[in-house]
């Protein structure tokens, strides 16, 4: 019997399955992301206590007070705005809104008289809408709303009727309608300032407002010069101030950011130029990159943060400031975080806004004193010589240039004189002035005009 | 066996703690945001209530602020504005 020895069997070693393997795997991976998803929410953390600190230092927007909205405005808003606008036709509100400051030729002249005239009472009744005391229902969401919208519109309808009767010869009827107009802006503002939520659009939409007005404005008055009492009535009315909006819009980014930052948001989707909600959100995808988009949430709390550090700076330093940021942060490039990152919106906006808000206050200002300049002119048969010759007869004092470091300028010639700041180039261009009237939103900015303000033709 | 069983069972406590941190950090970070969403919450409870207070009133009146938010921002992210 052979005794050769047996071949020995290796003892068999417990095999560890495929599936723990892949196990395994999974699980390291999920410690790797919990830790990445651990560090960025502790950086947005760190990043949103800062932001809230630096926050305290923004003056709240003031709580809407005063009258409010009622009902019966909107009602009668819709009426006008129907009969006015639309019955009137585009052809015929397209040369009523001209920015040429020309009557209108004769033809065109009736049937806008027509227009206006067929709906006197609907004007009337909106106008004297607007100055009632609203209703207090107005602190309900729904009435706010609504009220805001249709301030808005009833706002266009009295433009409407400004620049129709205006460029028919009813200079004084003109001056109340523009009256009215602004009076709907100082309620919108009203509304706007409640600081529930519902005034995120109306920053930007208010600087649109007073625009209009100006340019109503130096319309009427290179037409034709209104009555003293009227020429008073619309000084009063142009002296508004919104300056102060440019803390609204920070208020509003923190708090689209303060929506956004404890969870990814499952539907929304911000772009530079507006938001857009896709038909298909995978949420798998947002998940796997939850700390990425917590990271890019912290870097738009930094960017904010330094909002509201050049918010405190005077209005050329203010947007110098608003500008690096605007470049520095704009327009990164494509990255995996694009679709869920608040920055672009965020810089554009403050970009858009500051420049707005600064160049519809010095247009503002310079609307109040041509007013008080065309009271001096009426009593004393000439322009003044110099602003501070309408102090204190005709104005307090002679405001700021938002621009620059002194008072508002002032030219005077034989043809006109103008009021106007030195503008977003900080130099004094002697009154160079160019209206720019609202257009459709372009990817660029159009060139600033080299001063800002009011000139009027002297007939 | 037993050293991957115990790495499988580490790294279950690894992610569950990092978890348990995170959520925590998400609570602070959402009661540090929440005088921001402050008037948000109030005019939900305020149109809940006027839609009949209950759960469907309530289910509405948060559809209807999204589609408020919604249009509030694209009226100032799309709004060109005249000088």
């Amino acid at each position: 019997m052979s005794d050769s020895p047996a071949t020995p069997v290796p003892p068999a070693r417990p095999r560890v399955g495929r599936g723990f393997r892949v196990l395994l795997v999974v699980l390291a991976l999920s410690v790797m992301w919990s830790a990445w998803n651990y560090v960025e929410a502790r950086r947005l953390e760190r990043a949103m206590a800062a932001l809230q600190e630096r926050a305290a230092s923004l003056d709240p927007p003031t709580p809407a007070t005063g009258p409010k909205y009622a009902d019966d405005a909107a009602r009668l808003y819709d009426a006008a705005a129907d009969l006015a606008i639309n019955r009137s036709g585009a052809l015929l509100s397209g040369k009523v809104n001209s920015p040429r400051l020309e009557p209108l030729l004769a033809e065109d002249a009736a049937a806008a008289r027509e227009a206006v005239d067929e709906n006197a009472l609907a004007f009337d009744l909106v106008s004297r809408a607007a100055n009632v005391p609203m209703r207090e229902r107005d602190s309900e969401y729904r009435d706010r709303s609504r009220s805001r919208l249709q301030l808005n519109n009833l706002f266009s309808t009295l433009s409407f009727r400004t620049r129709t009767l205006a460029r028919t010869g009813e200079i004084d009827a003109a001056a109340a309608a523009l009256a009215d107009q602004v009076a709907a802006l100082r309620m919108f503002d009203r509304l706007a300032r409640n600081p529930t939520g519902s005034h995120l659009g109306a920053p930007t939409t208010k600087t649109s407002m007073l625009s209009l007005a100006v340019n109503n404005l130096e319309l009427l008055l290179n037409l034709e010069r209104p009555s003293a009492s009227s020429l008073e009535r619309l000084q009063r009315a142009f002296a508004i101030d919104l300056s102060h909006d440019f803390n609204t819009v920070v208020a509003w980014e923190i708090h689209l950011l303060s929506e956004v930052a404890p969870t990814v948001p499952a539907m929304t989707r911000y772009t530079a130029t507006g938001m857009r909600i896709p038909d298909f959100t995978p949420p798998l995808v947002e998940i796997l990159l939850l700390p990425a988009i917590r990271r890019e949430q912290a870097r738009a709390a930094d960017v904010i943060a330094e909002t509201i550090e050049a918010s405190g700076k005077p209005v050329p330093a203010r947007l110098a400031h608003l500008q690096a940021i605007f470049d520095a942060h704009g327009n990164r490039g494509f990255s995996i975080v694009t679709p869920w990152s608040t920055i672009p919106a965020i810089v554009d906006l403050s970009a858009r806004a500051a420049r707005n808000i600064a160049i519809s206050d010095a247009r503002a200002r310079c609307a109040s004193i041509s007013l008080a300049v065309e009271r001096y002119r009426m009593q004393s048969g000439r322009v003044p010589r110099a602003l501070s010759e309408l102090v204190p007869a005709y104005v307090d004092a002679i405001p700021l240039d938002p621009f620059g470091t002194g008072p508002l300028r002032y030219v005077a010639d034989a043809a006109g004189y103008a009021v106007y700041s030195i503008g977003m180039n900080g130099k004094d261009d002697g009154g160079h002035i160019e209206t720019v009237w609202p257009g459709p939103r372009t990817p660029q900015a159009p060139p600033p005009p080299p001063d800002i303000g009011m000139r009027i033709a002297i007939r | 066996m037993w050293w991957q069983l115990a790495a499988a069972v580490v790294l279950l406590i690894a992610t569950l703690s990092l978890h348990v941190a995170t959520g925590r950090i998400d609570r602070r970070i959402a009661v540090l945001t929440a005088p921001a969403r402050a008037g948000d919450e109030k005019r939900l409870d305020d149109l809940a209530r006027e839609l009949g207070g209950d759960r469907t009133a309530r289910a509405i009146a948060e559809a209807m602020l999204v589609r408020e938010r919604v249009s509030d921002r694209t009226a100032v992210l799309t709004l060109e504005i005249p000088q």
